[in-house]
């Protein structure tokens, strides 16, 4: 039985939400990790499809900035999505790792609120610099003084969202000589100043350690075990020397080897399978999808 | 010594960047050999420099659909990485694009292009209007009833009140778009359409007279027509009533004759004062 069937978080979505301003540890963040559940990220041409079946998916993630309008066609079809699943919110625009736009974060959070979403996520790192923007999910800086600022930018997304805001490791392909602090460490950093949660992106993880010499279950292990609330699973593309978050190709077994790794130490939670480039049939996510379940289902110890 | 807020600038940083200014001493070594950290390092700036090109690329081109057909994908693909390369990126993605014209005809290849295809300016400003028109924010409907009250009290105002009373309680759509040619868009258009669908098609383009097309948000989608030389005259005032004080009755009268039609057509919104709307690509009034 899944989370959503078994009266967990998913079907808990009209139930009120405190959020976590005073840095508690917001309950329902809590019971959303439970879920031991996996699902897609459902992008815009399999939207129809997916409403004319009848696939019993626990929830679907959804990339917020493909619908910022919030009107036209598309959107409607997502209200639709909306009303039969769950959704959480998936971000690439809010640069917490240096200055949020104000406008993005306020129709963000009127998305989640019109959608009822179950939470809303983004990543460590950072678009928006002195001056310009790079459409990109570009690394931090891993250095003490950038603390405060990234927390002081968390919790004013936290203040403007009624739902969980989690934060997702991105792939990294080079480090800058002046960094000092490992990501575990940061993020062990910004959960404690902040509550916020870890969407733990294992692909990431595995293109990371890749390329930056690291042990991948040791980098994987670093992460604190009290935020980690969703995973992400996606395929990455080899380009030697490196390896490149590509989101073009099926999760890879190593990748699925340490995702068991993920759940074995930081137990089972929501899962998503994320494809965004040469998106293959919907069956094909589903599929994946099912094996994520299959893999979690025994080490969660749900029947 | 540096002060502090010149730190906070230093930590916002973009690798390509630090890598410019830094090399690869800017980056730590995860090898252990100087020539394999220099490899990895430029291996890295080059896929985060990649990633950037790319994804401006692939939202210019989807900005412009009908150009793949028209100039081959080759052609079309290599003219967007220059205009890439040469102009800012926006803050929004959803903007990128919308100095192309400009561009283009800065461009000597771009002015042979635009001799080449003379429909070309407009059929760029019909697809961005398209464009923007399908990523405008949602827009709050006119009232009807204070709108009729407030054209109440300004057709009933003396010409020399008029200028002093309250702005009106609409504006014009903000991706409402007018796009003006002399050569048939609207079969272009169909033309090019077939083309990318694969379908053998010719077409002659002849100059004829000169048409406007209106294409406008809706609340479900995007919507477009041919626009009457009155509902033209009628937006341009609708978007400045105080230009018309000094009209008669008989030319008011006429002016506001095609009205219901362009409320009809949601031409005129409610004005607009929340954050969130400042994502919006506003609409280019061309023809106004």
């Amino acid at each position: 039985m899944s989370g959503f069937e078994s009266g967990g978080v998913f079907n808990g979505k009209t139930a009120a939400f405190n959020t976590n301003r005073d840095g508690a540890y917001p309950p329902r963040l809590q019971s959303l990790a439970d879920n031991a559940v996996a699902s897609i990220s459902l992008r815009e041409q399999h939207m129809a499809e997916l409403l004319s079946a009848d696939h019993p998916l626990p929830f679907v993630e959804i990339l917020a900035d493909n619908f910022l309008a919030m009107r036209g066609v598309h959107y409607q079809m997502l209200q639709a999505v909306a009303e039969r699943y769950p959704v959480a919110l998936h971000c690439v625009g809010m640069s917490v790792g240096s200055e949020v736009n104000s406008a993005y974060l306020m129709r963000v959070a009127l998305m989640a609120k019109e959608l009822n979403a179950i939470s809303v996520s983004d990543h460590l790192s950072l678009s928006q610099l002195p001056g310009a923007v790079v459409h990109d999910l570009l690394p931090i800086c891993y250095q003490e003084p950038v603390i405060s600022g990234i927390c002081a930018n968390i919790k004013r997304i936290q203040s403007q969202l009624e739902v969980p805001f989690l934060l997702e490791n991105v792939s990294r392909y080079t480090t800058y000589r002046d960094d000092n602090i490992q990501e575990g460490e940061l993020f062990h950093r910004l959960h404690d100043a902040t509550g916020v949660g870890m969407l733990l992106d294992v692909n990431n993880v595995y293109v990371t350690a890749h390329n930056l010499n690291l042990d991948a279950e040791l980098l994987l292990l670093s992460y604190p075990r009290q935020a980690v609330c969703q995973y992400h699973l996606a395929g990455h593309q080899s380009r030697p020397p490196l390896l490149v978050d590509t989101h073009g190709s099926h999760v890879c077994a190593e990748v699925w080897e340490l995702y068991l790794k993920a759940i074995a130490h930081f137990g089972g939670h929501p899962t998503i399978i994320e494809w965004d480039n040469d998106i293959p049939p919907l069956v094909e996510l589903l599929t994946s999808a099912d094996r994520a379940q299959h893999l979690m289902t025994p080490v969660a110890g749900v029947a | 010594m540096q002060s502090e807020p010149d730190r906070e600038k230093e930590w916002i940083r973009a690798p390509a960047t630090w890598f410019s200014t830094h090399g690869c001493d800017g980056f730590s070594e995860t090898t252990g050999r100087d020539s394999l950290h220099t490899c990895r390092t430029e291996a890295a700036i080059d896929v985060y420099r990649q990633n950037e090109r790319g994804v401006l690329i692939r939202s210019v081109m989807a900005a412009y659909p009908l150009m793949s057909p028209l100039l081959g994908e080759a052609q079309w693909h290599t003219m967007v990485g220059h205009y890439c390369e040469q102009t800012p990126a926006p803050v929004l993605l959803e903007h990128a694009g919308a100095r192309l014209l400009p561009w283009l005809i800065s461009q000597t290849s771009g002015r042979a292009m635009l001799a080449d295809y003379r429909f070309l300016p407009a059929l760029i400003r019909l697809q961005w209007a398209r464009h923007c028109a399908y990523h405008c924010w949602r827009m709050i409907p006119i009232e009807p009833t204070s709108a009729a009250a407030w054209l109440s009290s300004w057709l009933s105002s003396p010409p020399t009140k008029r200028a002093q009373m309250p702005p009106p309680p609409w504006q014009v759509n903000s991706a409402l778009s007018l796009v003006t040619s002399r050569y048939p868009l609207v079969e272009i258009v169909d033309c090019l359409t077939l083309l990318s669908q694969g379908k053998q098609v010719e077409l002659d383009i002849d100059v004829g007279e000169r048409q406007t097309l209106a294409v406008w948000a809706t609340e479900v989608g995007v919507e477009e027509r041919l626009v009457t030389t009155s509902e033209l005259k009628l937006l341009a005032w609708l978007k400045r009533p105080s230009n018309g004080c000094r009209l008669s009755e008989a030319a008011l009268t006429s002016l506001l004759q095609p009205l219901p039609q362009v409320i009809e057509s949601g031409w005129l919104v409610a004005p607009q004062a929340d954050l969130s709307a400042e994502m919006s690509v506003a609409g280019a009034h061309y023809a106004i």
